[in-house]
């Protein structure tokens, strides 16, 4: 335990060093606080900025929910380029440590096989958790600030279902960074991967529940407040999760 | 792109400047701690200027390329003026 301790405190203080808080938070902050304004000020950019020959807004249309803005943020842009971001910054987190050969001597030492795999993961998925519930917050605040009320619990249980997700892609990074050694191309086919389990959504609706997107699908439902909730897909991920982290150590063992 | 400069001065600024303020803010946020890395770093890594150019023109996405690949791409021993 104690070593797993050490190695999640040097990850975060590798993150520290290069202000990956501080950059992540930013750009995750731009993009919440970006897709509120849009939503509100649409008719007034459209009008200031001009090349709107032909193109008018139904001033009748309904006017969003809180909860829809705050969903369309989400899903559009934290989703989006929120996710390739994300999965860009940590593309090296196991591919840096073999190429420098940090691997073999962490390896080599007294130190287990899990212990290492299980301490990037939490380090990893603390540092996305940071910038992105910061995120998240100042949008959830220009939201409230917008558009009117939205229950704070609701919105609090959708950021605990959305860092399983995140959980998942990190794990999903993990695994994909022991069979690939370009940093590159595990940044893209985490990001294929990612997006995948995101649309398949609209092809069956089974699938989808079955596929670690559901959880996707379990938090955006927090936030509509629909009853009779199905809290099967949480299952479902952390099985996921494990078979990830799992699939790793079997490699990296017989490798 | 587009260049004409006219349509600047019809803004109403009054109607848009709640909008603009916190974006433009947090993004120049976003270059300072970019450059402040770039100025520490200049001699190390490779093609300084370029990665100066992408900071400052690319919107929010050239800072963050720079802070995660530009800073990790040094310059070798062989391009490096004596």
């Amino acid at each position: 335990m104690t070593k797993f301790y050490t190695l999640a405190r040097t990850e975060l203080v590798e993150a520290m060093k290069e202000y990956k808080f501080i950059w992540l938070t930013l750009f995750f902050v731009i993009l919440g606080v970006t897709q509120p304004l849009i939503n509100k000020y649409m008719e007034v950019i459209l009008k200031n900025v001009g090349g709107t020959n032909g193109i008018t807004i139904d001033p009748n249309r309904p006017v969003p929910s809180s909860a829809e803005v705050l969903l369309s943020t989400i899903s559009g842009q934290f989703n989006q380029i929120g996710l390739i971001i994300l999965i860009i910054s940590f593309m090296g987190l196991i591919a840096a440590d073999r190429n420098s050969g940090m691997q073999d001597f962490i390896l080599t030492r007294p130190v287990s096989l899990q212990s290492y795999l299980l301490s990037k993961l939490a380090s990893h998925w603390i540092i996305s958790m940071f910038s992105i519930s910061i995120g998240a917050g100042v949008s959830y605040f220009y939201t409230l600030l917008l558009f009117g009320t939205l229950s704070f619990s609701s919105f609090l249980f959708f950021l605990i279902l959305y860092s399983l997700w995140i959980l998942y892609v990190v794990s999903l990074a993990i695994l994909i960074s022991t069979f690939i050694k370009s940093p590159i191309l595990i940044a893209v086919a985490t990001i294929l991967v990612s997006m995948v389990c995101i649309i398949i959504k609209g092809f069956n609706h089974l699938v989808f529940q079955l596929s670690p997107g559901g959880i996707l699908n379990l938090a955006e439902q927090q936030l509509l407040s629909i009853q009779d909730l199905n809290y099967f897909s949480i299952g479902t991920c952390f099985f996921f999760i494990s078979c990830n982290i799992s699939l790793a150590y079997l490699k990296i063992k017989n490798s | 792109m587009n260049t004409d400069i006219t349509a600047l001065l019809e803004i109403e600024w009054s109607t848009i400047l709640p909008f603009l303020v916190p974006v433009v803010f947090l993004n120049v946020l976003l270059i300072g701690v970019a450059l402040y890395d770039w100025v520490k770093r200049k001699d190390l890594i490779a093609t300084p200027y370029s990665w100066l150019m992408a900071i400052l023109l690319v919107q929010s996405l050239g800072p963050i390329l720079y802070l995660v690949i530009g800073r990790k791409v040094i310059r070798n021993d062989y391009s490096r003026k004596s």
